[in-house]
């Protein structure tokens, strides 16, 4: 108990006295993970779009004439790509043409024969297969038409390509800058008790119980820059969903509160552990080399 | 605690010889001068015991511990039984003489409400208990190696490695000092002190080892 004590009581001894560069490292960090917060936060949205378009998303298979329509659908679901076929008779597609024409409905009385060919539904596994499907489904023998979104889905997949790239990229830099701020803001309190650290080793202090103090110090800070950029997340989430939810309200957007509350803590826990390790490299190798016998 | 070195060697690079092929052998409860001139090695073999610097050949052993196969975690338990003073004494000046002792004690891990007693109780066999408030910038050199002492004696230890302990005091404080530390010894705690002046040692039952360019030049029971 006594050393928990102590090491909390030193832990904020060392941030009293450098409270000036814990102060910078607190919003170099706090900074960084709000702009790695709102590039995942980003990227969470446009893969929740893409999800939600992939299970709206159909391909339009016009089938010839004489196309026998249960061989044409059996083959179809073999494919890996399909996630689900649904066949419509020319009298279905006829019904759903009128309602989607409405009060013109009577229009489609003036051709006489019902023209619409035997059709399929067919639901994609995963966005990025649509192409490739159409283009299988495209060489199949029985089929006249294959009809499907394919530009607009292009532009999603690239909008999603670039917003994993970000998030990737992001995460690079915010652990390389965060860490690098971390590991220097210890090795400089390190410095500054080296006289403490060298007594303690002398006098037969563990590594352990020298080192816990300033890992516990950068937790703190690379902690505490987490839960602001948190702060700050949410604050700004919660606008940007309120105005983009009247200016586009089809758009989907996730405001689940369990996921955001998981993808929050996710948040803070990364910067713990980022401050854990990075304290804990600076320590040990602090230590290792000052106290190495010559 | 009994010290053996057997054979022991230092160098430092490229090729400094610190010590070369020291044999000694000292008892427990004794009290040893290390006589020499500057870089005679007197403080390389302290810091051969505190393991603060290893033999380039040789074997150190310190009471049941062989210094050569000491795992690097046991290394501060080890040291919790070695009462270290140097001449720049390394009290941190942040902390009171209070502080600077009870410090030594909390870094063992020991239990806070015993720190406390243990702390004022050598504080004052130093006679430094009225002064425990005053932060060592505030206090004389005699009564910072006070201070000093205090600390190495606070873990109750079994041997005190003294390194030119009275190096910056005047005659009647170094008299104070080397009295100190005749009362420590007289406790049963083994005292090894390395002083280049020859002024400190006393006509005491003790042993004098005269160092000089690394060599043991000398090796005498001195006093009644």
């Amino acid at each position: 108990m006594e050393a928990v004590i102590y090491v909390i009581d030193n832990t904020f001894r060392l941030l009293r006295r450098q409270w000036v560069l814990s102060l910078l490292t607190l919003i170099t960090a706090a900074a960084m993970f709000w702009l790695l917060g709102i590039i995942s936060m980003a990227s969470m949205n446009v893969r929740h779009l893409m999800h939600k378009l992939e299970n709206d998303l159909l391909i339009q298979v016009y089938l010839k004439k004489n196309a026998d329509v249960e061989y044409v659908v059996d083959e179809v679901k073999k494919m890996n790509w399909v996630s689900d076929v649904k066949s419509i008779s020319p009298e279905e597609a006829l019904e759903k043409l009128e309602e989607r024409l409405g009060r013109q409905s009577h229009a489609t009385k003036l051709i006489g024969e019902n023209p619409l060919p035997w059709s399929l539904q067919v639901r994609v596994r995963s966005i990025g297969d649509t192409d490739i499907l159409a283009k299988a489904l495209n060489t199949m023998q029985e089929v006249e038409d294959v009809v499907y979104a394919g530009a607009y889905i292009r532009r999603l997949e690239r909008i999603s390509y670039l917003a994993n790239s970000g998030v990737v990229t992001m995460l690079i830099l915010a652990l390389f800058i965060t860490s690098l701020v971390i590991f220097n803001t210890i090795r400089i309190s390190l410095f500054s008790q080296k006289d403490e650290i060298f007594i303690m080793s002398l006098i037969g202090a563990t590594h352990g119980y020298i080192a816990y103090p300033f890992i516990l110090q950068g937790i703190i800070i690379s902690g505490t820059g987490s839960l602001l950029a948190v702060f700050g997340l949410i604050y700004l989430y919660g606008s940007g969903v309120k105005i983009l939810q009247e200016a586009l309200p089809f758009l989907p957007l996730i405001v689940e509160v369990p996921v955001l509350l998981r993808f929050y803590m996710l948040l803070i826990l990364f910067g713990i552990g980022v401050g854990w390790i990075c304290s804990y490299i600076s320590v040990s190798r602090y230590i290792s080399v000052t106290t190495k016998p010559i | 605690m009994k010290i053996s070195l057997i054979s022991v060697t230092k160098i430092f690079a490229p090729d400094i010889v610190a010590l070369d092929n020291v044999n000694l052998i000292i008892k427990k409860g004794e009290f040893v001068y290390l006589m020499g001139k500057s870089g005679s090695g007197k403080s390389t073999l302290i810091r051969l015991i505190t393991r603060e610097v290893l033999p380039t050949r040789g074997k150190i052993v310190v009471g049941d511990v062989d210094l050569g196969k000491i795992n690097k975690a046991d290394i501060p338990f080890y040291r919790r039984d070695i009462g270290t003073i140097s001449q720049d004494l390394k009290l941190i000046p942040k902390l009171t003489a209070y502080e600077n002792v009870a410090f030594a004690l909390e870094a063992m891990g020991i239990p806070h409400r015993y720190v406390k007693a243990r702390a004022n109780k050598v504080l004052d066999q130093v006679g430094m208990w009225r002064r425990r408030v005053f932060y060592p910038p505030q206090l004389s050199g005699g009564e910072q190696q006070r201070v000093a002492i205090a600390r190495a004696l606070a873990k109750s230890p079994a041997l005190i490695l003294a390194d030119e302990p009275t190096g910056n005091l005047d005659a009647k404080t170094t008299e104070d000092i080397m009295n100190l530390f005749w009362n420590i010894n007289a406790s049963g705690i083994t005292v090894i002190m390395a002083t280049h002046n020859s002024n400190t040692v006393r006509d005491h039952h003790c042993r004098l080892i005269e160092l000089q360019s690394g060599f043991v030049t000398r090796d005498a029971r001195i006093g009644n």
